[in-house]
């Protein structure tokens, strides 16, 4: 009786496991011809990284690279703002940045908008390239009427792996 | 028709109606899938688009494959595989601190964020697939051989 229970099982896993790829394959031929066919189909394969840059140049806001970033940081001519969560921020970030994270930016825009006047240099980043928090925060910022902001795309991980000062904690 | 195959059949039905839903909007605009897929920071880019295109297809033919009989139970499994990979995502990047727009049944941007009530509820879909895959009526087991 086991044996023909375990028989029972074996087979209805069988069973299962064809059931389930020919699933798989109906839609792997479904999604194929939409994405051939469909007007709005897309690339199969797209180089995310340009993602923010695309955007960035939609929206006209300015771009910094990290030599360019490393002069700003040098110079304190701008207010650096972390559009990460504040947990990251506390573990690392760039020398002299404030923390504003895009999560819950108005929570903390209160505090923030103290360091600002609307003509103030101000120069956003994230975690890096695959990110938008920095973006959204630089629109959100110009929203609010400070349009003086730059992005810095490699954000903190290009800045890390360069080799360059980090802070760490809470001011 | 007996209370287990009510049951069953109600969650077969709530099911496919909950993954039908989910997947209409991203096959109906892929690109703006693919951005709230790139915006969980999870995925190699290379792999964005592809999900974008084949995920909201997987949920499609797996909910009406629910509906059949034979393959009701397959259907079960994919789905609930996809709410576990969900459920985790979700939760990763919630730890993370990772505030985007959730992308399960609307691909705006501007949709509601993700939050513990989304795990929650995909928990509640998982109880759902469980139970769908466990009622009948279930594959018949092999006859046994002469």
């Amino acid at each position: 009786m086991a044996s023909a229970g375990t028989s029972a099982n074996v087979s209805y896993m069988r069973e299962l496991t064809a059931r389930v790829f020919v699933i798989l394959a109906a839609a792997l031929v479904c999604g194929t011809l939409a994405n051939l066919f469909f007007p709005g189909r897309i690339v199969w394969v797209e180089n995310w990284a340009n993602y923010i840059e695309a955007k960035a140049g939609k929206e006209k806001v300015a771009l910094v690279d990290l030599k360019q970033a490393q002069l700003i940081a040098g110079a304190g001519t701008h207010v650096i703002l972390d559009a990460r969560p504040a947990d990251d921020y506390r573990r690392g970030h760039l020398p002299g940045a404030v923390s504003l994270p895009y999560a819950s930016v108005e929570q903390h825009m209160e505090d923030v908008q103290k360091l600002l006047t609307p003509a103030q240099p101000i120069m956003t980043y994230c975690s890096g390239e695959n990110c938008d928090e920095s973006f959204l925060l630089t629109l959100y910022l110009r929203r609010q009427g400070f349009t003086n902001a730059v992005l810095f795309t490699g954000g903190f991980t290009q800045w890390k792996t360069a080799g360059c000062p980090i802070e760490e904690g809470m001011p | 028709m007996t209370r287990r195959r009510i049951i069953g059949w109600a969650c077969r039905l709530s099911l496919c109606g909950i993954f039908v839903a989910a997947s209409v909007p991203k096959i109906l605009a892929p690109h703006d899938f693919a951005v709230a897929v790139f915006r969980y920071q999870m995925l190699p880019y290379p792999l964005v688009n592809l999900l974008a295109i084949f995920l909201p297809w997987i949920e499609l033919v797996a909910a009406l494959a629910l509906l059949t009989p034979a393959y009701k139970d397959a259907a079960a499994f994919i789905l609930l595989g996809l709410l576990v990979v969900f459920t985790a995502a979700i939760a990763t990047d919630l730890v993370r601190g990772i505030n985007i727009s959730c992308g399960c049944f609307s691909v705006s941007a501007e949709a509601g964020r993700i939050g513990w009530l989304e795990v929650l509820r995909d928990l509640a879909f998982m109880a759902l697939a469980v139970l769908t895959w466990k009622f009948p009526p279930r594959l018949a087991p092999a006859k046994p051989r002469s």
